[in-house]
């Protein structure tokens, strides 16, 4: 779409151009045959050079030939163009004097360089006209447009309207006057002219993309075309009155609108010279901070960071050294400099600090014009390669300062006021990417920290069984679900023989990597003990022993040991402060609630003599249920637990279904009662059932 | 979750903790504040009243547990008083009946001190 507007532009620009040259060329034909008399030829001619002028002037308002060109270059190509135009204007003056015009064999025989001169002087001033436009087009406001319209069409009937000019040439004033003069109505618009193009000179608002020299230079340039265009005044009507007063006062009136605006622009360079040089300070400070987070960004490694700001600090403020201290627990300690030695700077650590201080307490950025007589290091040691002046300004992320940065010249008063403010929004700038660089560090320590957890979590979900024992006369289902990624629940079978089978569960106080560590000590103890133990009670007991040893004295586990024998056909059940078993026949179901003290609590003599053992003698469609205390306290969104009562009901009424679908029906039923409620612990738990010698017939 | 609170009485040489709410993982350490405290005063003749606790996890148990022994061998201890049924489930399936001295009410608790 947008390639296809510049061609179509192109292409308009180019027919209009040659519709342009075409008429020229006919203009000159018929000049040239029929010499300057003849009422019909002149009409003509004229018509001609009007339909010229308006392809001419349309183009010009249509076209923005020097659109990509940059304003230096525009400038020169200007300043060429007028220079060229002046050259033309003078030859044509200086081959053609007036009396040519009283000559007729000599002024028909130049005619056709005189077309020819004329039509390239108004070619001249349409490119200059286009030129003009992409300079008051530079951020055009609203009424931009309209006005150079309307200039625009003020030139073009000014010119035409001198084809109604009645009166003979020698009439005419040849001087300033020229520039208004006719009839009442062409005065009048002629006046209307000179006021739009004075419209159009407030429009010079590339005059602020010039630098300093580039500012002083145009102020030059532009004093020089201005004369040169004032000198070419008295000149422009004189022999090309007689070849066209269209074309003529085409030519004047654009040089009118050259002069205007000329005047205007140097007016305004003028105007912005004494604040030049600042202006290019302040154009420079902020292309230097553009830079610097460009750069500083894109930095994410702190050693690195440090690197790049004070070269960066080096280039921008143009100084000699520089260093940053950065700030741990209120201690100040060097992180890098350059252009000074750190010996230097721990000789001077006494000084340093206080000035430090100053700037904590005064939050703003301090400059020092002349180190060796300023009060922190008048009286401090003067090492060799010492002195100068020095910015000094805090880096500081929010309320908080991160360390400081310095800055400094080896000559005294090498910094100017306006450094501070620079300096400050560097400082800034550093923050911010030290920021960004920690953020970094922070979310990638997050990541690895996360991978490790998740490590953590698939090495203790291995701890728990891997596979149900396979035993003729027991169904064995367990399950764990837990909350944080490292739990402290756990359970394990043991299988010993074909007859015997060891179910413990258990439950580490706490969560995290400690209880995961006691979790796998603990099946290590249980899977290596287990065979040489008969009684649950014995091995608890040596468990016990074996953790309050070692033990942290906050932490303690508890556990249910379940002993099936068999052979004996019989289950010994101990239980170290653990949630109770349950033993379910039927629908009956009995909470076995010996007493025993949890793991690590107590010493061996306390411990034993409380815990008590029981055996229960097995009988076909026993089952056995063992749990953790987060199964229980499971809470739903009002804030109930789920709670004993409530589990003693599910299992008598779960039936006789087979103990992996209980233990489903379980979790179903516990997820239903929590419903959107986060779980807050882990939930273990074993179904055991004894299904006597019915597999054996099978 | 309710909040937690931990309040101090002194009677005498005795020191009243009531604690009141939730103590868990989170909040056991400031249970375990107010006891350092009065390990610091040398306060060792301690009442924990929980009349007013609502649950209490592993963590909070484990605060009592880390202070017990250091506590006895200075010739002090801890004695519980006035806990709920709920909270007494807690404390008795994991046997504390046997290591601490649980009481109906926190008048019993320090007369047993002005006993012995």
């Amino acid at each position: 779409m947008k390639i296809g507007q510049t061609s179509m532009r192109t292409w308009s620009g180019m027919i209009l151009t040659i519709v342009f040259l075409v008429a020229a060329a006919l203009h000159v034909t018929i000049f040239s045959l029929s010499g300057a008399s003849g009422w019909i030829s002149k009409s003509v001619q004229e018509i001609l050079a009007f339909c010229a002028l308006l392809a001419g002037i349309i183009w010009v308002n249509r076209q923005f030939c020097f659109e990509n060109m940059g304003l230096v270059q525009k400038l020169r190509l200007l300043s060429g163009l007028v220079l060229f135009f002046w050259g033309i204007i003078k030859l044509v003056s200086g081959a053609y004097p007036l009396e040519i015009y009283y000559d007729t064999a000599a002024f028909g025989r130049s005619i056709i360089w005189l077309a020819l001169q004329i039509s390239l002087a108004v070619i001249v001033c349409l490119l200059l006209l286009c030129i003009l436009k992409t300079l008051v087009f530079v951020q055009p406001g609203r009424g931009t447009s309209r006005s150079f319209m309307l200039m625009m069409i003020m030139v073009f009937t000014a010119s035409v309207s001198s084809f109604f000019y009645t009166g003979s040439v020698e009439d005419l004033d040849f001087g300033q006057a020229f520039f208004f003069s006719g009839n009442p109505f062409q005065i009048t618009i002629q006046i209307v002219l000179a006021f739009s193009a004075l419209i159009i000179g407030f429009r010079c608002k590339w005059i602020h993309y010039l630098n300093k020299t580039q500012k002083l230079s145009t102020t030059g340039l532009g004093i020089g075309l201005m004369v040169l265009l004032f000198s070419l005044i008295p000149y422009v009507p004189g022999v090309a009155m007689h070849y066209s007063y269209i074309l003529c006062y085409f030519i004047k009136n654009a040089l009118l609108v050259f002069i205007i605006y000329g005047n205007m622009a140097l007016l305004g360079l003028l105007l912005q010279l004494p604040s030049a040089g600042l202006m290019d300070r302040r154009t420079n400070d902020i292309r230097s901070l553009q830079q610097i987070s460009a750069i500083i960004g894109t930095v994410y490694d702190r050693g690195d960071l440090i690197k790049k700001a004070l070269e960066q600090a080096l280039e921008i403020l143009q100084a000699d050294f520089t260093w940053i201290d950065l700030k741990e627990e209120d201690h100040y300690s060097l992180a890098a400099c350059s252009g000074i030695e750190t010996v230097l700077l721990k000789r001077l650590e006494t000084q340093l600090k206080l000035l430090r201080g100053v700037i904590e307490d005064k939050d703003e950025v301090m400059l020092i014009h002349d180190i060796h007589r300023d009060r922190f290091f008048r009286h401090g040691p003067r090492p060799y390669l010492w002195g100068g002046s020095l910015l000094v300004a805090p880096i500081r992320f929010k309320h908080e300062i991160r360390g400081m940065m310095f800055a400094g010249k080896r000559e005294p008063f090498g910094f100017v006021e306006e450094s501070r403010g620079l300096f400050r929004a560097f400082c800034n700038q550093v923050a911010i990417a030290f920021e960004n660089a920690r953020l970094v560090e922070i979310s990638i320590e997050r990541e690895v920290y996360k991978e490790e957890l998740r490590v953590a979590h698939q090495a203790q979900m291995r701890l728990l069984p891997q596979r149900t024992p396979e035993l003729p006369e027991l169904e064995v289902s367990g399950f764990c679900l837990t909350a944080n990624d490292i739990g402290g629940d756990f359970y394990d079978y043991v299988e010993i023989g074909k007859h015997r089978l060891d179910v413990v569960i258990g439950d580490v106080s706490g969560k995290g990597a400690a209880a995961a560590f006691y979790m796998a000590e603990l099946k290590g103890i249980i899977q290596s003990l287990a065979a040489h133990f008969k009684s649950p009670r014995a091995m608890l007991i040596q468990i016990n022993d074996f953790l309050k040893n070692h033990m942290e004295r906050n932490m303690f586990v508890t556990m249910l040991y379940l002993m099936f024998d068999l052979t004996r056909q019989q289950v010994l059940v101990a239980r170290a402060g653990h949630e109770p078993a349950g033993h379910i026949q039927g629908n009956e179901v009995r909470w076995i609630e010996k007493n025993g003290i949890g793991l690590g609590l107590a010493d061996h003599e306390l411990f034993s003599s409380s815990l008590e053992e029981e055996k229960i003698p097995l009988v076909p469609g026993d089952r056995f249920f063992l749990y953790t205390d987060g199964l229980i306290e499971i809470r739903n969104p009002e804030g109930d637990e789920f709670g004993t009562g409530r589990l003693t009901e599910m299992l008598q009424h779960a039936g006789a279904q087979p103990v992996q679908a209980m233990n489903k029906m379980i979790r179903d039923d516990i997820g239903q009662f929590a419903a959107e409620a986060t779980q807050q612990d882990d939930m273990t738990a074993v179904m055991i059932e004894y299904t006597g010698n019915k597999h054996h017939s099978k | 979750m309710s909040g937690f609170e931990v309040k101090r009485k002194d009677v005498e040489t005795i020191s009243v903790i009531y604690l009141k709410g939730y103590l868990d993982a989170h909040t056991a350490p400031d249970f375990e504040k107010s006891l350092q405290t009065l390990v610091d005063e040398d306060r060792i003749r301690i009442v924990v009243n929980l009349a007013e606790l609502n649950y209490i996890s592993s963590a909070g148990l484990g605060v009592f547990m880390g202070f017990i022994e250091d506590i006895r061998n200075k010739g002090g201890d801890i004695k519980l008083a006035e806990l709920t049924e709920k909270v007494f489930r807690v404390f008795d399936l994991l046997g504390f009946p046997v290591l601490y001295d649980i009481l109906e009410n926190e008048q019993d608790a320090i007369a047993k001190y002005e006993e012995g």
